[in-house]
């Protein structure tokens, strides 16, 4: 009997632990606000509100998982590429996407664009990683050319 | 996490709550086949006087009431044999550099018994239920519904009555259910905490029919007997014996680290750690500590996903390994823990899984099917001993998860045995729901 009280202790001590952990939990896991980019504070050019306009369609177009949308502002996919991307559209339920741009060069009608990216994936946070977008102007105006680390 | 995981994390401590067994005093499982016989064990009827005047008091031993405390350990090593269903599974995602885009990083949902080295990501929790129900068949390759045992008289002496001997036919029913919740939390992008908690029921059943071999008293029956419903002198008698016990088992917690990894091979290194939480006098627990660093390699393919894991469990000292009747400890045999198989991707929504499983327990005490000869040099019967030897114990599992919909999965798996050492059950299925938040 003895033994069973202590294990009875142990098992409630264990329960009380996982209730008030749970709101921890859930404070860690908890899903971002909706998606924005973030240019560095200061007077803003022209060419960079729309370089900011071609990375929130991009944004968008990943959490609206929707394609056509992602190839108005990366209208270069090759046919390996528009696969992968399908297929990771599909395999994800729901994706938000916080874009902080820590750097912006443009010259000569190219850009590059240092970010740090925050993903929540199906409401879990995922990670923050660098991601360095490569744009050029063209008659539409400013497209993705590519996208690296 | 949504209001739905904090549900589940309540619930579950609810359930832990409410589990607590109910203390039946002395009426504890361990001592089922101890007490079989009663206190004293078995006693035969006897008008024979000694030459003191005194009534005989027939006592007859035996290995399977003396020595049958491995049936108990066995029940205990197989409750530390608790597969946490492998706490990586289900959804894990890369990320594809070219595109920015996160995808799924196999379609497989990983192993059911067994591990990869894939932890669950950073902050991500996931939470599973799984029941199991052995019905034990055999142990040791011997029958669990005829074991044989030869009880002897106390100091046997051919040609003086104390020749005589009880063999009995024993038929156990022996049965363990558990119904494991697990959490498994990501607390960095390699490092998973994982919690296991069995809710066990097990029931025990023993029946035993003992019959008087007359071997050196065949002409008076008054010495040797079991006095049957109309008084007369017996040779056969019954004994049954029957319990049941429910309860949390013994917690099991686990860390888990993607130590490392090149393209679609990973390398992890993990701990569990048993709590001695469950009841082994009820045989709901090991009733000791246990600690099983492991190793685990897994390859993730967008269908073939290989993995193998091996692990050395040290344990500590339990009752059931000792003397329950008595009250001391004895060592719980330690093991090598070793696993290996593939999970196959079908479709994207379902996965094969087909493992290995083995461990070597070592230096345990094992039932051995012998012959027992009589004192007349003439009679022999099929007898049991117990003898320390370490041995492998090899079981296969084939099962399969499924994606209905969103992030649940639907497990169902088959354990058999590949071997017939240990306590064994024919076919072991499974069935469990996982969810990741």
């Amino acid at each position: 009997m003895g033994s069973y009280r202590g294990r009875g202790t142990a098992v409630a001590a264990l329960c009380v632990a996982l209730v008030v952990a749970a709101p921890c939990v859930r404070a860690a896991v908890r899903e971002d606000p909706p998606s924005a980019v973030t240019l560095p504070s200061g007077e803003l050019s022209t060419e960079a509100i729309s370089i900011r306009k071609v990375l929130e369609t991009y944004v968008r177009a990943v959490e609206a998982k929707d394609m056509q949308m992602f190839r108005t502002v990366k209208p270069n996919l090759s046919e390996d590429e528009e696969k992968r991307a399908r297929a990771a559209f599909k395999s994800i339920q729901s994706q938000v996407v916080k874009m902080n741009v820590l750097s912006l060069d443009v010259k000569e009608g190219k850009a590059t664009v240092r970010v740090s990216r925050r993903d929540t994936i199906n409401g879990s946070i995922v990670s923050s990683f660098p991601q360095t977008f490569s744009l050029a102007k063209e008659t539409a105006g400013w497209m993705i050319q590519d996208i690296g680390r | 996490m949504s209001i739905t995981s904090r549900r589940v994390l309540g619930t579950l401590a609810f359930a832990l709550l409410v589990s607590a067994p109910a203390s039946r005093g002395d009426d504890k499982l361990a001592f089922l086949i101890p007490h079989l016989y009663g206190p004293t064990g078995l006693v035969v009827d006897s008008e024979a006087r000694l030459p003191n005047g005194q009534t005989h008091s027939a006592h007859f031993n035996s290995a399977f009431q003396a020595e049958f405390t491995q049936f108990n350990v066995a029940i205990a090593s197989q409750l530390t044999g608790l597969p946490i269903p492998t706490p990586a599974s289900g959804f894990t995602y890369i990320l594809d550099p070219g595109l920015g885009l996160f995808t799924r990083s196999t379609k497989s949902f990983g192993p059911i018994l067994a591990d990869r080295a894939d932890t669950v990501g950073r902050h991500k929790l996931s939470v599973g239920v799984h029941f199991q129900r052995f019905t034990f068949d055999k142990l040791e390759g011997v029958g669990l519904d005829d074991v044989p045992a030869v009880f002897t008289h106390d100091n046997p002496v051919a040609g003086t009555g104390r020749d005589d001997v009880v063999t009995t036919t024993n038929a156990i029913d022996a049965s363990v259910s558990q119904l494991t919740t697990y959490l498994n939390f990501g607390v960095t992008s390699w490092l998973d905490l994982a919690l296991a908690v069995p809710l066990v029921t097990t029931d025990l059943s023993v029946r035993s029919t003992a019959t008087v071999r007359r071997i050196g008293t065949s002409a008076n029956p008054a010495i040797h007997f079991f006095r049957d419903a109309s008084g007369a002198f017996g040779d056969t008698k019954s004994f049954e014996s029957t319990g049941s016990a429910s309860g949390v088992g013994d917690v099991v917690v686990r860390l888990k680290a993607r130590a490392a990894s090149a393209g679609p091979m990973a390398v992890g290194l993990g701990v569990d750690s048993r709590l001695p939480s469950g009841d082994e006098m009820d045989l709901l627990g090991a009733g000791a500590w246990g600690v099983k660093p492991f190793l685990v390699v897994s390859s993730t393919g967008r269908t073939f996903s290989p993995h193998a894991t091996v692990g050395y469990e040290w344990n500590g000292d339990s009752t059931l390994a000792g003397d329950p009747v008595l009250g001391t400890k004895a060592k719980l045999p330690n093991q090598i823990t070793f696993s290996g198989g593939v999970a196959l991707a079908v479709t994207g929504n379902l996965t094969l899984a087909a493992d290995v499983l083995g461990r070597r327990v070592l230096d345990g005490r094992r039932l051995v099917p012998t012959t027992f000869h009589a004192l007349d040099g003439r009679t022999t019967f099929p007898d049991i001993s117990f003898a320390r030897r370490s041995e492998n114990e090899l079981s296969g599992a084939v099962g399969f998860k499924f994606n209905p919909r969103g992030r649940l999965l639907i497990d169902a798996n088959v354990l058999f045995g590949l071997n017939d050492r240990g306590l064994r059950d024919r076919l072991t299925p499974l069935v469990g729901i996982e969810y990741g938040f």
